[in-house]
């Protein structure tokens, strides 16, 4: 009976094991998935298995999404592939924060967003060169 | 293993031997005990397998007491395979959207959560 219990779970394993591994090319992407991934089709068979595994999960959301997140979503798949992981990783823990601010504070934010989005470089690299200001707490909560 | 061999021989000869100064009455009456009691056994159970399964052919042999042994195993695989092709077909279409997907479609780009720049900005504007 153990002998069995073993044999099983081994089999499991190795199904298992092999379905984590069996990451698609682009060629083998179905045609759905082609289309919503299509801004990375020039480089996704050199994106690493999890890097294909966190984009199948978009392309699969993708349908729940109204047609603005949509736009937004194929809009930025390139930008967001080019990350690193550790800038990914970053990223959603500001969005998490985010997403726990109240709706007023939030529009704050995108307001403030804006605004920076203006700056010009020479604007951009005073602020980098600038001392950092003793702030307690961002509007981020950092 | 060659000395439990050459245990196992000492009690053939053993037996051999007590079998031998057994005499002709006795003997008849122990064979005669033996076609009785094989002769009163029930005949060994089989599974009842249908002719599809069965055509299987000797895979399926099994007794009730082995069986869960071929199975057993089976049915885990099969359960395994069904897992794995739930999940890469999207069954699973309860489960939340991914957290990568919604800040992908937030109204702020990836850029505003990754920047620290915006960061080191919303700090200094926050003290201007």
């Amino acid at each position: 009976m153990v002998r069995t219990i073993i044999a099983s779970v081994t089999l499991w394993c190795a199904v298992v094991v092999a379905h984590a591994g069996d990451e698609p090319r682009w060629a083998q992407l179905t045609d759905e998935q082609r289309q919503v991934l299509a801004p990375l089709s020039a480089e996704w068979d050199t994106l690493r298995p999890w890097q294909r595994e966190k984009m199948l999960d978009i392309a699969r959301d993708y349908p729940r999404m109204s047609g603005e997140q949509q736009q937004r979503v194929q809009k930025r798949l390139s930008d967001w592939s080019r990350l690193t992981p550790y800038e990914r990783e970053g990223a959603r823990k500001q969005y998490q924060q985010f997403r726990s601010l109240p709706p007023e504070k939030q529009e704050e934010l995108r307001r403030k967003w804006r605004e920076y989005s203006k700056l010009s470089e020479a604007e951009r690299r005073k602020l980098r060169d600038a001392p950092p200001a003793p702030a307690p707490e961002d509007d981020l909560g950092n | 293993m060659k000395s439990e061999d050459t245990i196992a021989k000492k009690i053939v000869e053993v037996l051999d031997a007590g079998a031998r100064s057994v005499d002709a009455s006795t003997a008849s009456r122990l064979a005669d005990a033996r076609r009785r009691a094989v002769s009163a056994m029930s005949p060994p159970q089989v599974a009842q397998v249908s002719p599809v399964v069965a055509g299987w052919g000797r895979v399926v042999e099994f007794s009730h007491h082995g069986g869960y042994r071929f199975w057993l195993p089976l049915l885990v695989l099969l359960a395994a395979l069904a897992m794995a092709l739930g999940s890469s077909m999207g069954i699973r279409n309860d489960r939340p959207i991914d957290a990568d997907a919604l800040l992908l479609a937030s109204e702020l780009p990836p850029e505003a959560y990754a920047d620290k720049e915006f960061v080191a900005w919303l700090e200094q504007s926050s003290h201007l």
